[in-house]
């Protein structure tokens, strides 16, 4: 085992307890000494923590599965709350005594009800109170056991001579929200002749010292009641206690649907589908960094004064190209208004500055939706520049302007049926109108410049880097070119010479190299250019050369033998690179080969190294082998390898001249898979705005579809 | 069942049971978030979170019942949706009256302070690869014999399993020290 693999063994016996008693002081000590080790210990201990966690969640999360799975199940659960509810109420009044001037006490009612009269209806006998102390000076919110919320204003109380009442008193309220609780209190749920669909029912009364108030009407006291879903036409009706202890429900009005802010950030305001097609497309729609980035780069599209590089020919173009901005600056700008909305201006909206206001509701988000698919930028303007009004009003104002516009009337319907729903305001939310309206005029223009911007910077930093990748890439080629030139003339007139010494000639002349200038004679004769031009050839198809002077009889053999090389599990390897290093040539040479199989031939007059890299993604491997023969070598492997040791390995493979071409190379790989990872992803970031496109500009996806 | 059952249950690590019994008391939880301007989903967040927490509670040897379990749940509730409401920046809603005492608030308020500290080490086990995740909680806390875990997840003997197990608490604990950096860079 590793060395830091014990070392973790040894800290979990020591958390464990499992160390001898000698070998734990000796570790607290290491630890007292030893901060790092301190470290160490105690990120174990997290972790260990976090496994409990981690096991528990899943036990947790299992259960809730079984309690939503079991139907009956729930039916008890609920109605085991019920009596949840009262037992615990109960309980808790009491042992609470100190407060003598209670008129209420769980089912027990004072004298007169809240008329001052003595009447008291069955659901008054049946519910237990539960009684609320406040001060009437100040705002006050509470919350009641089934879940009501009643919010009381500041002097929200009369006494019976209509002044405000100060000073602490007592707000009773006895509630029956669900039906098992409704039919248990007696209550029933008729409006004369009628019958009621209830959504719950409550009382509220409030005294001080005993003395019935009366609600102040210039403010009223606002109660919200818990429901998982909102029903169309639910009203509100005062209760008459009848003789026989019924309630009749009379005088109805229209319920106020007050909106409730949620977190901003729990909302999308992303076009429909647009989450869902980012996931189709392979991408995390839940990394909201991503997600945003790739939407709002969009906003790049609606900058007004986008350098004109218009033409006719843009425009008459089939399909949009995310770098024919120009075209969709175009339709922006003529017209058409109404091809998208400007995700800069979502941007602006999507915050913390709109938290707790019109726009942080569900019903919004409802909105929201629609708005994308008209593609209608006033519209939207229309929600933000009036958070003041109700959501409904602005609903159809919003029809208004649909109806109206140049290609009216497609979305008109459904922006009244939002209307119709009677949505309003937040109560208590955030009133900072006007500020809000500028933050967000000054925000959308601002974000659209600032993404304009990065987005040509990004581009042209690309395309800029693109150009030096093409010059790397020509350099290179023309360096290997070069290499195997040089390489051809070294070895071309080191054969030469050894021949010339075998047939004994005499090799002080320097015989021609094939690339210094040269006068092109006839030559009649054969003799050095003969001997010159086999050697020439058998460095070229690299074959033994055996030649025989014709003159003399003398014979000049120079040996080529082959060798073959494999590389273990060369399929794994992005790149792969087998080189061979002539210990009398001043560069390498690099092998051609496939699958792993690489093969040359070897010149006998000279000792070769063997040095290979692979590449996998940017992780470098590495073999060498020194004093190569003419064999087939038995697979090799290669192990990995860091970039600095690499160059170190590399530098002193050869000569240092071939250490140094060897660098070169190396580096320009590794610049190249870098590179060709730049491009990947840029091609990918095109194909993927591209697609998002569609999202952005509703009005394209129908012409599309023409 | 009653509250003292609930409690032995789950000292004798028979949680299941016990969690089937709490979890009775999410529709009223659930109903009492909602008002307060969550949605379904954040009810059911802060209501696991609250078992976890109420389950650990109980689990330690300090642990003394002074009123109904339904009244701690919905204690540790209260304090999850505060923090929660805050982070949002959110109105954070008046409070209940409450039947416990104040050091036992107190002490509740510090289990969920504490929780919160190993929500860092949980998603740093959450990042590891399936396999070695599994491995440790079937090691740690399904406490299963290395070589039983061995067979049923398809190492060669008991010792790869072994030093399997260590590598994969190496990858938590260096992904646990990445993630305290990343959060201390901000």
């Amino acid at each position: 085992m590793r060395s830091e693999l014990e070392l973790i063994e040894k800290i979990e016996r020591y958390l464990k307890g499992q160390l001898s008693a000698t070998d734990r002081e000796a570790f607290e000590e290491q630890i007292r000494k030893d901060p790092s080790l301190r470290e160490e210990v105690a990120l174990q201990q997290e972790v260990m923590k976090g496994l409990e966690r981690a096991a528990l969640k899943q036990k947790v999360q299992q259960a809730g599965i079984r309690f939503r799975r079991g139907r009956n199940f729930m039916k008890w659960g609920s109605i085991g709350l019920g009596v949840l509810i009262i037992i615990a109420t109960v309980t808790y009044y009491k042992s609470r005594t100190d407060y003598p001037q209670r008129s209420y006490e769980g089912k027990t009612l004072p004298a007169t009800n809240e008329l001052g009269e003595r009447n008291w209806a069955d659901g008054d006998r049946n519910l237990p109170a539960q009684v609320f102390f406040l001060d009437a000076g100040s705002d006050t919110v509470i919350g009641t056991r089934g879940g009501m919320v009643l919010s009381v204003p500041a002097n929200g109380f009369l006494d019976k001579d209509g002044q405000p009442v100060k000073g602490k008193m007592e707000l009773v309220v006895k509630e029956a929200l669900t039906p098992a609780s409704i039919i248990k209190a007696g209550l029933s749920s008729r409006s004369g002749d009628q019958l009621l669909e209830s959504g719950g029912m409550f009382f509220v009364d409030a005294r001080k010292d005993g003395k019935t108030l009366k609600i102040n009407p210039a403010n009223g006291i606002y109660a919200e009641v818990p429901t998982d879903t909102i029903k169309a036409g639910m009203q509100l009706f005062n209760g008459r206690r009848m003789p026989d202890g019924t309630i009749d429900w009379v005088n109805p009005g229209p319920l106020e649907h007050d909106l409730v802010a949620v977190d901003i950030h729990l909302l999308d305001f992303y076009p429909p589908h647009y989450l869902d097609s980012v996931s189709k497309w392979g991408y995390d729609a839940r990394n909201k960094v991503f997600t945003d980035s790739l939407y709002f780069s969009a906003a790049a599209y609606f900058q007004e004064d986008f350098p004109s590089e218009t033409n006719e020919a843009s425009l008459r173009e089939d399909s949009v190209r995310p770098n024919d901005r120009s075209y969709i600056a175009r339709l922006n700008t003529m017209g058409f208004g109404k091809c998208g909305i400007n995700p800069a201006k979502i941007k602006a909206i999507w915050n913390n500055s709109f938290q707790n206001t019109l726009l942080s509701t569900r019903e919004f988000e409802e909105r929201i939706s629609l708005i994308h698919r008209t593609g209608y930028n006033r519209i939207l303007d229309l929600y933000i520049n009036n958070l003041d009004k109700d959501l409904s009003s602005i609903d159809s104002m919003a029809a208004e302007l649909e109806s109206s516009g140049e290609a009216p009337g497609k979305f008109t319907e459904q922006f009244r049926a939002f209307a119709s729903r009677r949505d309003g305001k937040i109560k208590n939310g955030n009133k900072q109108f006007d500020k809000l309206r500028e933050y967000y005029q000054m925000k959308a223009k601002a974000f659209t410049e600032a993404i304009s911007k990065t987005q040509n910077e990004f581009w042209g930093k690309q395309a800029e880097m693109d150009r030096s990748a093409t010059a790397r890439q020509m350099e290179h080629k023309m360096d290997s070119f070069n290499r195997i030139n040089k390489n051809f003339e070294e070895e071309f007139s080191l054969n030469l010479k050894d021949a010339y010494r075998q047939l004994g000639y005499d090799t002080t002349i320097r015989p021609w190299s094939w690339n210094t200038p040269i006068y092109s004679v006839k030559v009649l004769n054969t003799g050095w250019c003969n001997v010159d031009r086999y050697v020439d050839e058998s460095v070229l198809t690299r074959t033994t050369l055996d030649y025989t002077d014709p003159r003399n009889g003398k014979k000049a053999v120079i040996q080529y033998l082959p060798v073959s090389f494999r590389v273990e599990f060369s399929k794994g390897y992005d790149r792969l690179y087998v080189y061979l290093l002539p210990d009398k040539l001043s560069s390498f040479m690099r092998l051609g080969g496939e699958n792993g199989n690489y093969s040359e031939k070897l010149n006998a007059l000279m000792k070769y190294k063997l040095v290979c890299v692979g590449y996998k993604e940017e992780q470098a491997f590495f073999y060498s082998l020194d004093d190569v023969l003419p064999k087939d070598y038995s697979p090799i492997a290669l192990t990995p390898i860091g970039k600095d040791q690499l160059d170190r390995e590399l530098n002193k493979a050869g000569s240092s001249m071939q250490g140094l071409d060897l660098q070169k190379e190396n580096s320009f790989f590794q610049f190249e898979i870098k590179d060709q990872k730049r491009q990947d992803k840029n091609h990918a970031l095109l194909e993927l705005k591209e697609k998002m496109l569609m999202f952005i500009f509703p009005c394209l996806v129908s012409r599309n579809i023409k | 069942m009653n509250d003292q059952k609930i409690i032995e249950l789950i000292r004798s690590d028979k949680n299941d049971a016990a969690l089937n019994a709490l979890y009775k008391s999410f529709p009223l939880m659930r109903k009492i978030i909602l008002s307060k301007g969550g949605n379904a989903h954040d009810a059911e967040d802060i209501f696991q979170e609250a078992l976890i927490i109420l389950v650990r509670k109980i689990k330690g040897s300090d642990f003394k019942l002074t009123a109904k379990l339904s009244t701690y749940l919905f204690s540790v509730c209260r304090f999850l949706w505060k923090d929660e409401w805050k982070k949002r920046k959110l109105p954070v809603p008046y409070d209940f009256e409450t039947e416990l005492s104040e050091a036992v608030e107190q002490e509740l308020e510090e289990a969920v302070r504490m929780e919160g500290q190993w929500i860092l080490a949980e998603r740093a086990l959450n990042d590891l690869k399936e396999r070695c995740r599994e491995l440790l909680l079937l090691f740690y806390e399904g406490r299963l014999k290395l070589k039983d875990i061995a067979v049923k997840m398809g190492y060669s003997s008991e010792s790869t399993a072994k030093n399997q197990k260590y590598k994969c608490l190496e990858g938590a604990k260096s992904r646990l020290k990445e993630l305290k950096q990343s959060i201390q860079s901000f």
